[in-house]
């Protein structure tokens, strides 16, 4: 694989996480590689071969995809068991490779099911919610909370808009009560609030959580204000891999705004540090510290 | 004030205001006719007189069918679908897309084809590592010669069918089929000279999966808004109507102008969409530099100036395969370096002074002329709106088209086009003489 067409996948992954959500971006990711085992007119002996090259490129994403790592590792040890590469032709090592790529989006579906249901129950009664999260699982605690009956306001932490667009079109469908602010003037709005939920992609085997720009100062500025930080994360996001090997994209441009030239350095995630989250809720329900270095451990 | 000098400098200067952007052309062509009116050389009503309404309410009519259906979303999720159905294979990326912006661009307008097209087609050649240049020019190219093919698909053609008298099915029956032969030898030849470019990937896991990521982000990009389902049967209902009047011109006796702003005016009527929105997609500014330009046409016809001109295309000979030839090959090369609009208006009353001393038969000029101006447009980018158009929306995706980048391509297009056209041409007259 070329360097170009490294840098295309990797791009194309960064758009759908930021739009998307890592929980979507997953589940598209998948069903991808389902399509295109299926599409795949390659001699038969070079399958596992092209198989491995995507795998290799997949695991080393920029950033690093916890969920979709965990689900690919599971897949491949999974082929290894059912020798999937020795059938005898190309269709079937396809229509198996794909049956198995299914099942684990299935435990996908489940494992977000259930961290809906859990999370659910961190709504209550008269809460004022900021978030600072697209992620479809979130948005869904909030469905289910209104379907319970429980009145609750949503504070929308505006970022850039085709990410806040998504979450106005879901609030809208989904009729449920909210006000966007201007991410910058959440200072305004901690002593009003009564939780900030977060996502996360990723929660690294040091004990942090590879998050979407921004939310590093969001928690910062709750944790010091005493505002109680929920961050909400499957099991599939726990990574093997440090923080510092997460593959944050930098980005290096030259602009021109207003007449002037510059130039300017972007990342596409931050980490930060679990210490300034309060309630760490995955689909088995809270974890404590002890609970993640566990989890982490295995 | 009697006599050619005033009309030909006043023409002259709103032809180089135009050609080099100095000014807005409605602007432009209205103060070259404030000029005349003042110095008495036209009328105040003769002024009115001069333009041809049916060409200005036919656009005008069409313009605002087609915002409303473009406001339905029905024409991206046509795209999307066609990104869908190529599946990344770059061969059928090129053979679909032209295929769809082939008869887009015949039936609407080619700006309108452009803006719909182009942007899904570089994100999804970008996305799978392609160079998306040679399909933007390729897409301008295709959408410029297909709307050659009927009345509706290109102004020169909308003003040669209005002024002359031409129908809807005549275009259709004249021009269809070379148009068909041209758009296919011009894909053809594109494929051929880029044809590294287009090799396939199903061999290839990596872009395979790139590509199925690809396509889910078009997808989402470009239908994020839910379709109006209403919108699309009624608009397209009435596009098919409208078509239908057009194609039973000579049994209704409907000019194709009166149906085309009847119609536009029933769906507004039926849609209810926003009309503020809709008018603002009206090009007025082509529709009033249209009204200049008539008036200005018609003051140099009337100081005797386009039969002077008729004259100089006469002293070619009274052989009708040569009177042919040079009207379609000086159309198409002055149609590459200006717009083929004033081009067309002007020539009008031209080929009307060669028909009068030398009638060749089955409008074979009028033919000459459409092929000319609408083919020839391709020659630069900035011969068509579309080009031009599509060059812009490239840029702004950080894909620069310079000029000799768009030349490397659409010269050899447009020797290919026009070398088709005459010999089209050529045998059409053999068998009509």
């Amino acid at each position: 694989m070329n360097g170009q067409d490294r840098e295309i996948l990797y791009g194309l992954f960064r758009d759908h996480l930021h739009v998307r959500g890592t929980s979507q971006t997953t589940r598209i990711a998948l069903q991808s590689l389902i399509t295109s085992l299926r599409q795949l007119r390659c001699p038969f002996q070079d399958i596992r071969g092209q198989f491995e090259a995507l795998t290799h490129t997949i695991k080393n994403g920029e950033p690093r995809i916890a969920p979709l790592i965990n689900l690919i590792v599971s897949c491949e040890k999974e082929f290894a068991e059912r020798k999937i590469f020795e059938k005898s032709t190309g269709e079937q090592v396809a229509a198996d490779a794909a049956r198995i790529v299914e099942d684990h989006m299935q435990r996908l579906e489940e494992t977000t099911r259930r961290l809906v249901q859990i999370g659910g129950d961190c709504i209550k009664k008269g809460d004022v919610i900021m978030i600072h999260s697209f992620s479809r699982p979130i948005l869904q605690m909030f469905s289910d909370a209104k379907n319970r009956g429980t009145d609750f306001v949503i504070l929308i932490l505006r970022q850039a808009f085709v990410k806040t667009k998504q979450v106005i079109k879901y609030m809208e469908s989904e009729h449920l009560t909210y006000t966007v602010i201007p991410e910058y003037n959440v200072s305004h709005f901690v002593d009003k609030a009564t939780k900030l939920f977060l996502g996360a992609i990723a929660i690294t085997a040091d004990g942090k959580a590879l998050c979407s720009m921004g939310s590093s100062g969001i928690a910062s500025i709750a944790h010091i204000a005493g505002l109680p930080v929920y961050l909400f994360v499957t099991s599939l996001k726990f990574s093997s891999e440090r923080s510092t090997e997460q593959h944050i994209h930098e980005k290096t441009e030259q602009l021109m705004e207003g007449g002037v030239a510059f130039t300017q350095i972007s990342h596409s995630h931050e980490i930060i540090d679990l210490e300034l989250i309060t309630h760490l809720i995955t689909e088995e329900g809270e974890m404590d510290c002890e609970r993640v270095n566990s989890a982490l451990a295995s | 004030m009697e006599g050619p000098l005033i009309p030909v400098i006043v023409f002259f200067l709103v032809f180089v205001a135009v050609a080099f952007e100095l000014v807005n052309k409605a602007v432009a062509g209205l103060c070259g006719v404030a000029i005349l009116v003042v110095l008495r050389i036209v009328g105040q009503h003769e002024m009115i007189a001069l333009i041809d309404f049916e060409t200005v309410i036919l656009l005008m009519g069409m313009m605002i069918i087609v915002s409303v259906l473009r406001s339905s979303g029905v024409f991206t999720m046509v795209s999307v679908k066609v990104a869908e159905f190529a599946g990344g294979s770059p061969l059928k990326i090129l053979i679909l897309f032209s295929g769809i912006t082939a008869i887009m661009s015949a039936f609407l307008d080619n700006v309108t084809t452009v803006l719909i097209v182009v942007p899904i087609l570089i994100e999804l050649t970008k996305g799978m590592g392609l160079e998306p240049r040679i399909f933007v020019i390729s897409q301008a190219l295709v959408s410029n010669i297909a709307g050659t093919a009927t009345l509706i698909g290109d102004p020169p053609n909308v003003i040669i069918g209005s002024k002359v008298g031409l129908t809807f099915n005549q275009f259709i029956a004249h021009m269809a089929l070379p148009v068909a032969v041209i758009v296919i030898a011009s894909v053809g030849f594109i494929w051929w000279a880029n044809r590294k470019t287009f090799r396939p990937i199903h061999t290839d896991l990596v872009k395979l999966f790139s590509v199925q990521l690809l396509l889910e982000k078009i997808r989402f990009q470009f239908m994020d808004r839910r379709l109006d389902k209403a919108v699309i049967i009624k608009g397209l209902t009435c596009l098919a109507a409208a078509l239908a009047l057009f194609t039973t011109q000579t049994i209704t006796k409907l000019s194709p102008g009166v149906v085309a702003l009847s119609v536009a005016m029933f769906l507004l009527l039926i849609s209810r969409v926003d009309l503020e929105k809709v008018l603002e997609d009206v090009e007025w500014s082509t529709l009033l530099f249209f009204c200049g330009l008539f008036i200005l046409v018609g003051a140099l016809e009337k100081s005797g100036v386009t039969e002077w001109i008729a004259g100089v295309f006469m002293k070619t000979g009274q052989n009708p395969y040569v009177i042919v030839l040079t009207v379609l090959w000086v159309s198409g090369m002055v149609s590459g370096f200006l717009d083929n609009i004033p081009f067309t208006i002007t020539m009008i009353p031209v080929i009307q002074y060669i028909y009068q001393s030398n009638p060749i038969p089955n409008n074979i000029l009028w033919w000459a002329l459409a092929f000319g101006v609408c083919l020839g447009g391709n020659l630069t980018y900035i011969g068509a709106s579309a080009n031009i158009v599509a060059v812009g929306i490239s840029r702004r995706h950080h894909y620069d088209i310079t000029f000799i980048d768009f030349l490397k391509t659409s010269v050899a297009v447009t020797m290919i086009s026009l070398s088709l056209a005459s010999t089209y041409l050529v045998v059409f007259l053999w068998m009509s003489l």
